[in-house]
Formats: C-alpha cells, sequence, structure tokens
C-alpha cells in the first residue's frame, strides 16, 4: 500500500461535491480521479493538483497526507 | 520541450503496411503450400523417373569453376538420379519460405498492437522471439543451404567442390537488432505504465 494517500473524500463531502462534479470541472475523466481518490495511481501531477486545489479551494497539504505503515518502517 | 505528434499519419502508415504485410503473407502462405506438396510429392515419385542427362551443363559455370572439366568423367555417358538433391533442395527451400512466413505472422501481430498501444510486454516479446528466429535462421538456413548444394555435387561427381558452412552474418546482425529494439519496447512498456499511472 502506497504511504502517500490523498484526503479527496473529505474535502469533497465538505464541499458537499460528488467525485463526477469535480471530474467535470478539472476536465480529468471520472475513471482516473477514482483511482486517485482510492489511492490506485502511482504519481500525480502538479498541474492536476492545481486545478483540485483551485476548486476546492485548499491546500496541497489538504489534500495529501503521508501515513506510515509497518512494513514501511521494517 | 514538448513534442507533437501526427497520430492520423502514424496510423495511416501503420494501416498502409499492415495491407502489405497481410499480402504478403497469403502469398507466401500459397506459395509454402505448394513447396511442401512439392516435396511430399517428391518423397513418392519413382526414383527411375527423376533423371537428368548431364550434357546440357556443357558451358555451365559454377563458383568459377566449369562444370564439364569438374566432373567425374565416369558419369558423364550416363544419366543420374536426381531424387536426393530434389528432396533436400525442396526441404531448404521450404524452410526458406517458413522463416519468411515466420517474419511475416511476427510483424503482422506487431503491426495489430502498434496502432492502439505501442508500447506493451507483447511487443517486446514478438520482437523478442523474431531476434531469436533470425539467430536460428543464421545457422539452419545457411547449414541446409549448402548441404543441398553439396549433395548436388556429389551427385554429379564434382570434385573440387568442399562443404563450405558458413553463418549468415547479416541475419545475425539483424537478430542483435531487433532484440534491442526488443528490450526498447519492453522499456517503453514500462514507461507507457508509468504514465498511465500519472493523473
Amino acid at each position: 500500500m502506497m504511504p502517500i494517500i490523498t484526503r479527496l473524500d473529505r474535502l469533497l463531502a465538505d464541499h458537499k461535491m460528488l467525485l463526477s462534479e469535480l471530474a467535470d470541472k478539472i476536465d480529468i475523466s471520472l475513471a482516473n480521479l477514482s483511482n486517485l481518490k482510492t489511492g490506485k495511481v502511482k504519481a500525480v501531477r502538479f498541474s492536476t493538483i492545481e486545478k483540485i486545489c483551485q476548486v476546492l479551494d485548499c491546500q496541497p497539504g489538504d489534500l495529501l497526507e503521508y501515513v506510515e505503515h509497518e512494513q514501511d518502517l521494517n | 520541450m514538448e513534442q507533437n505528434f501526427n497520430y492520423q499519419k502514424y496510423s495511416k502508415f501503420i494501416n498502409v503496411v499492415q495491407v502489405i504485410v497481410k499480402v504478403i503473407m497469403i502469398i507466401t502462405a500459397v506459395f509454402m503450400g505448394i513447396t511442401l506438396l512439392g516435396l511430399l510429392a517428391s518423397l513418392f515419385i519413382p526414383t527411375s523417373t527423376l533423371v537428368f542427362d548431364l550434357s546440357v551443363l556443357n558451358n555451365y559455370d559454377y563458383r568459377g569453376i566449369n562444370i564439364i572439366n569438374a566432373i567425374n568423367p565416369a558419369i558423364l555417358d550416363s544419366t543420374i538420379s536426381v531424387k536426393r538433391s530434389l528432396i533436400a533442395g525442396l526441404f531448404t527451400l521450404n524452410l526458406h519460405v517458413f522463416f519468411s512466413l515466420f517474419i511475416l505472422v511476427s510483424v503482422h501481430k506487431l503491426l495489430s498492437n502498434v496502432k492502439s498501444e505501442p508500447f506493451n510486454t507483447k511487443n517486446g516479446i514478438v520482437l523478442r522471439n523474431l531476434s531469436i528466429g533470425f539467430f536460428v535462421a543464421s545457422i539452419v538456413l545457411s547449414l541446409f543451404a549448402e548441404i543441398f548444394q553439396y549433395s548436388v555435387a556429389q551427385m554429379i561427381g564434382f570434385e573440387d567442390m568442399k562443404f563450405n558452412f558458413h553463418l549468415n552474418w547479416q541475419y545475425v546482425f539483424m537478430g542483435v537488432l531487433i532484440l534491442i529494439l526488443g528490450y526498447i519496447f519492453q522499456y517503453g512498456a514500462y514507461l507507457q505504465d508509468e504514465h498511465d499511472q500519472t493523473v
């Protein structure tokens, strides 16, 4: 499991926005955005983070979180 | 620096090459069928019907040596059976045609994948197999061609000719080039995967 996770679901809930609405606004496919939300992507472009932060009025730090796992510590 | 890629032109080019390869593949497959039938038929043709009159070789040179002067005089007044050499020749021809078909099928597989997703592991494997085919052909095709020529020489008592096997270096270089290309495609597949998993 990737140690970097997104808090997109929390941000969407705070803004009462659906994932599909966000996908339309930032011009990214729903499939890709869903992969981002569930942590199935390997990397995120700065341009994508910028668009999400613009729409959700947040900071990159609100969107991304580092979570240590036991495996990583070992 | 951002690079532009004309996908339409690329797609058209691939389509044209695909059609050409398909046509050549069909022609080669039909030709292989004919040569295979010829080979099978030659196994059953009675030896006595496949005879050759050596007087036609009067003015024929091979590898710079006048054939008639090099032939064993004892057999000049007789006819010779060509069945063994015919089988060897047809077998060699079939090997060449089979190898051509193998190349065409590999290229066809590659072209089918290349339009939509050029960089994937499948294409890397096709290229790797093609390179192995070239390495094998560099030995096998040369060997059987030489066996055929030697059998003809023995048949007509051509004692000056020696068995002279040499590796087909062109095929070896082609094999190396295609192997490198295969690795490049596999690396491309890795980069493609990285790209696909980047949002």
